[in-house]
């Protein structure tokens, strides 16, 4: 089974792109732009990162030479059914692993509410979670139309 | 560095001299290349009208012999060169490079400057295709005391070819992760691979042939998208040189490994991988840029066999879309080489190549639509609004491209080859869905689709108006939206559209009614003076061509503005006016009548204006 160790690999800072992830201030964010700086005109170039936390959206910058590594981080995207709502928590059914999940919060977000109104509403509803380094968000909601 | 430091403190040399001086020889190397050389194209510039008359006004006072002494002997130890002032020019910036080098061998990068460098040989690329080894055509305009220095047959020329190329591997070697040193190390490289000369010069060196084995191995490092394109159209630039039965085996070795392993990572199951794997996902990242620049670097002749080995990796990436598609630099990256394969091949493959570059292209938006987001999707991913800007974007120019083949490609068959139309309507039908007004408020995208549907109308409205009925529905719908809520230039273009719809829909009854809303609603933007003056020409022209062919949807459509007016008057003055618009007789489209038919409805528009509430 999973060992519950973070999955990280290293990435040359000059090969980060718009969208790229990284981590930075051991947060996982998503790169927003990338532009190049340097300390004084004939200085090494330095690489000037904003991104985004995944989860909590809150901007973050770095600045790392060119050449010098960091860490990404393995993000995943899965897509459950909502079999039901127990009080803040969803209870989603896993068709890969066939199981059920019981331990993702329904955020007080706009995606959140939305689950609530689909629910009470009665329409199938599929939510993506995103997951890395250990924390999992629902980050998107759409009704199934398939069900 | 404790050297250098007590050697900074032995000679009170600080950082700010450093400074100073790196200033004053970039100041002198961008005056030398601004002065002696323009900026080139194809790998060729013109020299200068201001250096031709002065070599002209020259004795020709020079000696080949001393220069090429001075080459193997003299440069880079500042010994008193004898040549003119241009030749002078030259050499110093040589000079310049070899005190380079030698600085970088000895581990001195650090303090270097990169922009020195990387202004160097951007020069050294301007210099190069104004005055290295020009071809035949091109003798008349340049002096011969430059002709017998550095033209083709010259020693000097040839020393000088293999002396750059030394230079743009210390740069990538030695400024590791400076971008811009390898962006403009690779630009000189470029721009010596597009002469034919001086590629067959490089295609033998030792050097090169070392470069393209680092290439193959994967242990060269070119540190951004831009370097990847760049080697990659330089290696396809310099094999367009080569007799056209060494192709395969150029293609073969320089290519071959990264196309067999990166095909390797997109064939099922490995490529469901790909998305958690940052390592594999820069690998097919980094590839995907390289056969891009190779795509770049196209030229007629080596098209169709390159084609030929890019189809797997199309086919590859299709697959990739499926399963990766959330992740933004995966979806550009694809997209992009899709736009560019299309944009540079498509009138140069043959049928069934492009019978093949449609299918893949087919299938590769159906792939993103089905996994695309849609509208009434919440969704607190950041940067998803962006990434599909970006992405339905970059949809709508590969669906232009494709439409280029039937619209310039003169070589019509005898039998009509429907299958452009096919993949673009359908390919315009899967992104209609994923178009909202969301998206459309970014003005380029939003004008990049109604210019695609506006093309697509135009050159194709007779399939678009047997489309199904659900495709037709968005189309028109996607140009109601237009007209209500953008600039004069989508007015413009659905204007146009709507008018090369009217005259061939003449079997479609529900279509026609379609059309007539359209024309409905302009009427009513005329007579309550929301449309603009300079509107009215192609106004007139759409409805014109709607009364012609539509006739009995017209008369349904005067019914409806009428029957909308409270007032009697008003009913039967818009009544009156309206139905002046109709020729008493079923008329052709023809210029002459469109033409009269314009200054009736000016004078309609002006009439009309504040009559309809």
């Amino acid at each position: 089974g999973d060992s519950g160790a973070l999955r990280l690999t290293n990435v040359q800072t000059g090969h980060l792109k718009k969208g790229s992830y990284v981590i930075i201030k051991n947060r996982p964010t998503k790169v927003d732009s990338i532009s190049t700086s340097k300390p004084g005109k004939h200085g090494s170039a330095k690489c000037h990162i904003i991104a985004n936390d995944i989860f909590t959206g809150k901007k973050v910058e770095e600045i790392s030479p060119s050449q010098a590594s960091m860490q990404a981080p393995e993000v995943k995207r899965n897509e459950y059914q909502v079999n039901d709502i127990d009080g803040d928590f969803l209870v989603l059914w896993d068709e890969v692993d066939s199981c059920q999940i019981e331990h993702i919060r329904i955020g007080e977000d706009p995606v959140g509410q939305k689950i609530k109104e689909m629910h009470e509403s009665g329409l199938a509803i599929l939510v993506t979670i995103l997951s890395a380094m250990g924390e999992e968000k629902v980050i998107e909601v759409k009704e199934d139309t398939k069900a | 560095r404790e050297r250098e430091r007590e050697r900074h403190q032995k000679y009170k040399i600080t950082s700010s001299h450093l400074h100073q001086l790196f200033e004053d020889i970039h100041w002198l190397v961008l005056l030398v290349g601004y002065t002696i050389s323009d900026s080139w194209t194809e790998g060729t510039a013109s020299i200068p009208s201001h250096v031709t008359d002065y070599l002209a006004r020259l004795e020709d006072s020079f000696s080949v012999e001393a220069i090429q002494r001075f080459i193997s002997e003299e440069l880079g130890q500042c010994n008193e060169f004898k040549g003119n002032h241009v030749h002078g020019a030259i050499f110093g910036l040589l000079e310049l490079a070899v005190i380079y080098q030698d600085l970088l061998s000895k581990g001195a990068c650090h303090f270097l400057s990169p922009q020195i460098y990387s202004s160097l040989m951007w020069v050294l690329a301007r210099v190069s295709a104004s005055y290295l080894m020009p071809k035949e055509h091109r003798y008349a305009y340049i002096p011969s005391s430059i002709l017998l220095i550095l033209g083709e047959e010259s020693l000097v020329g040839r020393w000088l070819v293999e002396f750059l190329l030394e230079k743009v591997i210390s740069g990538l070697v030695f400024f590791v992760g400076e971008s811009t040193v390898a962006s403009d190390c690779l630009t000189l490289l470029q721009c010596l691979s597009r002469n034919s000369k001086i590629s067959t010069i490089l295609l033998q060196n030792n050097n090169f042939k070392k470069l393209l084995e680092q290439f193959t191995s994967g242990a060269l490092n070119l540190p951004s998208t831009e370097c990847r394109r760049l080697f990659g159209g330089s290696l396809i630039t310099a094999m367009s040189h080569l007799p056209c039965s060494d192709h395969p085996d150029f293609l073969e070795k320089a290519f071959g490994r990264v196309r067999e392993m990166t095909i390797r990572q997109l064939s099922e199951p490995t490529v469901r991988e790909v998305s958690s794997s940052p390592h594999t996902t820069n690998q097919i990242l980094a590839a995907l840029d390289t056969f891009h620049g190779v795509t770049t670097g196209l030229v007629t002749k080596v098209v169709e066999s390159v084609f030929d080995m890019l189809v797997p990796i199309l086919e590859g990436c299709v697959e990739l879309m499926r399963y990766a598609q959330d992740q933004a630099p995966i979806t550009r990256t694809v997209l992009e080489l899709f736009c560019c394969i299309s944009d540079s091949v498509i009138l140069h493959i043959d049928k069934n190549q492009t019978h093949k570059l449609y299918d893949i292209c087919y299938k590769l938006l159906k792939c993103y639509s089905e996994n695309s987001h849609r509208p009434g999707i919440i969704s607190l991913e950041v940067g998803v609004e962006d990434a599909k800007y970006d992405s339905m974007l970059l949809c709508l120019r590969l669906l232009s491209h494709l439409c280029s083949k039937d619209f310039l490609n003169f070589d019509m068959p005898d039998e009509y080859d429907d299958s452009t139309s096919k993949i673009v309507l359908i390919g315009l039908d899967k992104l209609v869905s994923h178009i909202d007004l969301d998206l459309l408020k970014f003005p380029k995208l939003s004008n990049e689709f109604f210019k695609l549907i506006t093309f697509i109308c135009e050159v194709y409205a007779e399939k678009v108006s047997n489309f199904p009925e659900t495709g037709v529905d968005q189309i028109l719908n996607m140009l109601q939206v237009g007209l209500n809520n953008y600039n004069e230039d989508i007015t413009f273009y659905i204007f146009n559209a709507v008018s090369a719809l009217s005259v061939y829909s003449t079997n479609n009854l529900i279509f026609r009614k379609k059309l007539g809303q359209i024309i409905k609603h302009t009427i009513k933007l005329i007579s309550q003076q929301e449309l603009s003056a300079e509107l009215y020409d192609p106004a007139a022209d759409m409805v014109f061509s709607f009364i012609c062919k539509c006739r009995e949807e017209y008369v349904s459509v005067v019914n409806e503005i009428v029957s909308e007016q409270s007032d009697p008057t008003v009913r039967e003055c818009l009544r009156t006016a309206l139905s002046a618009l109709m020729p008493n007789t079923n008329t052709e489209v023809t210029r002459k009548d469109k033409s009269q038919f314009s200054k009736i409805f000016e004078n309609f528009a002006i009439n009309v204006y504040g009559v309809c509430r």
